[in-house]
This record gives structure tokens, C-alpha cells and sequence, in this order.
């Protein structure tokens, strides 16, 4: 069982407070979806994890297995295991995708890495993307498009073989069809791997398929409700406003009654 | 293919086509320039090697008939030179050309004409600057429709300082040319290395872009690459590795720059 532990996170960039006392536990095969509006640091919280050092925790400790993450670099922490599908994809100039990965899993597997099997893997994965077969010798996302790049994200994914998954709006830049493949691709490697999951999106269609265990509205830098399934349907339909202040008038009006209408 | 080698004040000619005649006149003087005229009548390809183990000055006259594509590709290595490049293009005479240094230093100036119309050259450069480097171009439009496009790429290591200087001219009345300079330094060092791009133009149709960029790599690219398990220090040399060899096609070329990477970042 692995295991993202988030105690009373507190973070700042430019002096500005983005995560406030931010709680969360993840575990092995469960899914959490974060949905908010813009701005109220989901994607800062990836980041974080992730150990970019553009942004600073005031207070409070992330764990994975029981390991402090916040002193650990961001390629220490990759290589526990853990991943980020980012928003917007990095364009490296001249660096091919197939020496990136490879020097990615040289560095991760060190003597065990065997080149076959990676030419192997990488053909495989690239066929059950849809991805052009000259991507793989191609820049790092040079000249992709925005779907393109995701698609290389979910690449990197499999390739990387990781125990636990942040992916930060994996479905927006996609078309129909391309966000069905990635989306089947993610719930499948979940399927076969188990992972623990942080999925960002504003949208319930990247939900067909991969099916949340857990939804939660983050608002203030914090989580402020937090739920099934049904409460996607309930952002779909009523907003984020409206969701949040429904929450906001149950506790206003009486925590107990509620409390008791629940039992 | 095609090949000149030069060392010190040596050339030697390999497998050169009837179609590119070189002549190599050796100055008379201790501190004289020798001069070598290239002259190129049909679509060919050509290789240059250059070793300057003392310190030497080099002229190339090149020279390229009207109607022909010409690509070339220039190695240098060695310890210290002072070179100039002249390159004469008529009427639709395509120029390709990609060039790799790896040499303590040095000074070079390059003087394109592109005299006729719809000449074109493509100008493709990268060094690694481990002490003075100096670089002056340039580029004279001085027909209709022509095109020049040139890509300047340094990594400074060491004592390395880099100086580009890019000038690109178009005189009234030559109209529909395309004018693009981009121009990046990666400055390893604490050393002062310096972009000066110059578009002096005198006509108002015509399609002009520069850039110039001097210093490290980004935070966002360090990241990304780290977020892949990359340790820092490897993920700079990826950086670096893709960086000189981007937009390098020809594979003996990228043979030898990675071959010189390999003596600094292996």
C-alpha cells in the first residue's frame, strides 16, 4: 500500500498564500478528483508534491510511505514513484523524446535498464496512444499539438511505470476522440497497476472514464467539500457557487440537525 | 563525400566532384593570410575540416553559381585562428549551411551576398567557448526576393565568452526579401558574453525577425526534466546536448559534436 499523506500545507509564491492548512490522504487505488475554479491552487498543490521550488511551504509536511517530501528534489521524488502529468507540457529544444526517456529510466533503474525491452515498451505504448511513430525521435513536445503533448505525458506515464499519479488537466486541449484514448489508457494502467490518483479537471467527461473514488471542491486554498461521484453531477448542474454555498448554508443553519438528519 | 581538410596552413583535397574547384593561395608573410577560393557551378554537398593548432588566418572566398543548391558543413577544433568567411550567391542559388566550433579562440567574420534574386541562405551555427570567441556577420540583400536565415548557438563553459554580432542589410528598393536572425548564448560562467543584432533596412517590404537570448537554462525546463526522475545535474546535460546538436542534420556532424560533448559532460 502506498500512501500521499498531506498535513496542514501552507504555501506561498510572489507572498501570496495559495494552499491554507491543506489536508489530504491518498492511498493505493483510489482515485481523487480536485475541481474548483480558476486560480484556487490546484494545480499549485501538484506542483508542490512535485517539489518545484517556485513555490514555498510556510507550514506543514507532505509524506509518501512515511517519507518526508519536503526536502527532497523534484527527481528524488519522481523516482520514489511519484508522477505529474502537467497542465502545460515543456517544449526541450533538441531533446528527443527517446533520449529523454531513456535517460530518464538509465537514472531510475540504473543497471537493470535493458534497451530492448525499452524500444519494445515505447512502440507498444505509442501504438495504443495513436501517436505518430516519428514522435519518438522528435523534440520533447517541439511542434506538438496541445493533445499531442498530453498524449506524451500519458507516454511518460507508462513509460515511467510510477505508484502514483498526479494529472493536472489531462483532458483539456483534447478532442473527442483523443481524450477517449487517454482517458481509457489512464484507467487502464490503473486497472493493471493500482496506483493511488490526483486527477485536476473541470469537466465531468474525462469522469466516463476514470471513475473517481473520491471528489473534492477546493476553494481558499483549501478543501471545502468533499464527496462521491454525485457530486460532479451536482458542480455540472448547479455550478461551483451554488454547490459551495449549499454546503455553507447546511453548516450555518444547524451542524447538529444536519448531523442527525445524516444518522 | 566532398572534403577539404585544413591544418594549419595545410589543405588537403578528399573525393572533391568536378563541380567545386578549390584553390589554396599560402601567404608569403609570417603573419600573412592564406586565402582559399571554393567556386561551385552544380548541386552538390561539401564537407570542411579545419584543425588550427597555431594560430592562423584563414580567408574563404566561396563562391556559388546561379540555380545551384549547395550544402556545407564546417567542423573546427583547435587552439587559436582568426577566419573569414565570404559567401557570393546569384540568382536562385540556395545555401545551406551548418557549421559546429570547438576551439579556444577565436575570431571570424562572415560576408554573405546574396546577389541574385531568390538566393537564399540558411545559416546554422554552434560553439562551445571554453575562451574568446568573436563573431561578426554580415548579410547583404542586395537583390530582390532573397532570404536569409541565421541561427547562432553558444554554450559558454570555463573561461568562455561569446560575442555575436549580426548585421543583415537591405538598401531601398529591394523589395520582398525575409530577413531572420535568432541568436542564444547559454552562459555557464560568470563571464560577459554579448548579442548585437542589427537589421539595418531601407525598404518597407520586407519580412525581418530577430532574437537574441543570453543566459542559463529555465527553472520550467530544469523542473520538467527533474519531474522525469532526471537528476539536475544530468538534466543540464541533456539541455546542453540538445541544444547544440538542434537543427544539426548531417550526421558526421553531429558525430563529432557529440564526440566533443563527450569530453566535458560525459
Amino acid at each position: 500500500m502506498n500512501t500521499l499523506k498531506i498535513v496542514n500545507l501552507t504555501v506561498k509564491v510572489d507572498d501570496k498564500i495559495i494552499l491554507k492548512d491543506f489536508n489530504l490522504d491518498i492511498n493505493s487505488g483510489e482515485i481523487h478528483v480536485l475541481m474548483g475554479p480558476n486560480g484556487i491552487g490546484k494545480s499549485t498543490l501538484t506542483k508542490v508534491i512535485m517539489g518545484d521550488p517556485t513555490y514555498t511551504i510556510v507550514d506543514g509536511k507532505i509524506y509518501y510511505n512515511n517519507v518526508l517530501l519536503n526536502e527532497l528534489s523534484t527527481d528524488e521524488r519522481a523516482r520514489m514513484g511519484i508522477f505529474l502529468g502537467m497542465q502545460l507540457p515543456m517544449e526541450i529544444e533538441g531533446v528527443t523524446n527517446a533520449d529523454f526517456l531513456r535517460t530518464a529510466l538509465t537514472t531510475k533503474e540504473k543497471e537493470n535498464f535493458k534497451l530492448y525491452e525499452f524500444i519494445k515498451k515505447i512502440d507498444k505504448t505509442v501504438e495504443m496512444l495513436d501517436m505518430k511513430k516519428d514522435m519518438i525521435h522528435r523534440g520533447v513536445n517541439q511542434g506538438f499539438s496541445g493533445g499531442e503533448r498530453k498524449k506524451n505525458e500519458i507516454l511518460q506515464m507508462y513509460m515511467l511505470n510510477p505508484s502514483f499519479i498526479m494529472l493536472d488537466e489531462i483532458d483539456s486541449g483534447l478532442d473527442v476522440d483523443s481524450l477517449k484514448i487517454v482517458g481509457e489508457s489512464v484507467y487502464n494502467y490503473y486497472k493493471q497497476n493500482n496506483p493511488g490518483i490526483l486527477l485536476i479537471t473541470h469537466y465531468e467527461r474525462i469522469l466516463d472514464y476514470i471513475h473517481p473514488t473520491h471528489v473534492h471542491i477546493v476553494s481558499d486554498g483549501k478543501i471545502i467539500k468533499t464527496g462521491d461521484y454525485s457530486l460532479v453531477r451536482e458542480i455540472e448542474k448547479y455550478g461551483f457557487d451554488k454547490t459551495n454555498s449549499k454546503k455553507v448554508n447546511s453548516i450555518g443553519v444547524c451542524a447538529i440537525k444536519e448531523k442527525i438528519e445524516n444518522e | 563525400m566532398n572534403k577539404i581538410k585544413i591544418v594549419n596552413d595545410k589543405l588537403e583535397k578528399i573525393n572533391l566532384c568536378k563541380c567545386i574547384n578549390v584553390e589554396y593561395i599560402i601567404s608569403e608573410y609570417i603573419f600573412g593570410i592564406n586565402v582559399v577560393k571554393i567556386h561551385v557551378s552544380n548541386d552538390t554537398e561539401l564537407e570542411i575540416e579545419i584543425d588550427l593548432k597555431e594560430d592562423v588566418r584563414l580567408n574563404f572566398d566561396i563562391t556559388i553559381d546561379k540555380n545551384v543548391k549547395f550544402n556545407l558543413f564546417i567542423l573546427t577544433k583547435g587552439n587559436k585562428g582568426k577566419i573569414q568567411y565570404k559567401y557570393n550567391l546569384y540568382e536562385n542559388t540556395v545555401c545551406n549551411i551548418e557549421k559546429f566550433q570547438n576551439i579556444n579562440t577565436i575570431k571570424e567574420m562572415m560576408i554573405t551576398n546574396l546577389n541574385g534574386e531568390n538566393a537564399a541562405i540558411n545559416y546554422n551555427f554552434k560553439t562551445i567557448s571554453n575562451n574568446k570567441e568573436s563573431y561578426d556577420f554580415h548579410i547583404f540583400h542586395n537583390s530582390k526576393n532573397t532570404f536569409s536565415n541565421i541561427k547562432n548557438g553558444g554554450v559558454c563553459i570555463k573561461d568562455g565568452s561569446i560575442i555575436f554580432q549580426v548585421s543583415s542589410f537591405v538598401p531601398k528598393n529591394i523589395t520582398n526579401c525575409v530577413v531572420n536572425q535568432s541568436n542564444r548564448i547559454i552562459n555557464l560562467t560568470n563571464n560577459e558574453s554579448k548579442i548585437k543584432p542589427n537589421l539595418y533596412i531601407d525598404c518597407n517590404d520586407v519580412e525581418a525577425s530577430h532574437s537574441a537570448l543570453i543566459g542559463t537554462f529555465s527553472d520550467s525546463e530544469l523542473f520538467y526534466l527533474q519531474s522525469r526522475g532526471i537528476t539536475k545535474e544530468d538534466a543540464i546535460k541533456l539541455l546542453i546536448r540538445g541544444f547544440v546538436t538542434s537543427d544539426i542534420t548531417n550526421l558526421k556532424l553531429q558525430k563529432n559534436i557529440n564526440k566533443n560533448l563527450d569530453k566535458y559532460w560525459r
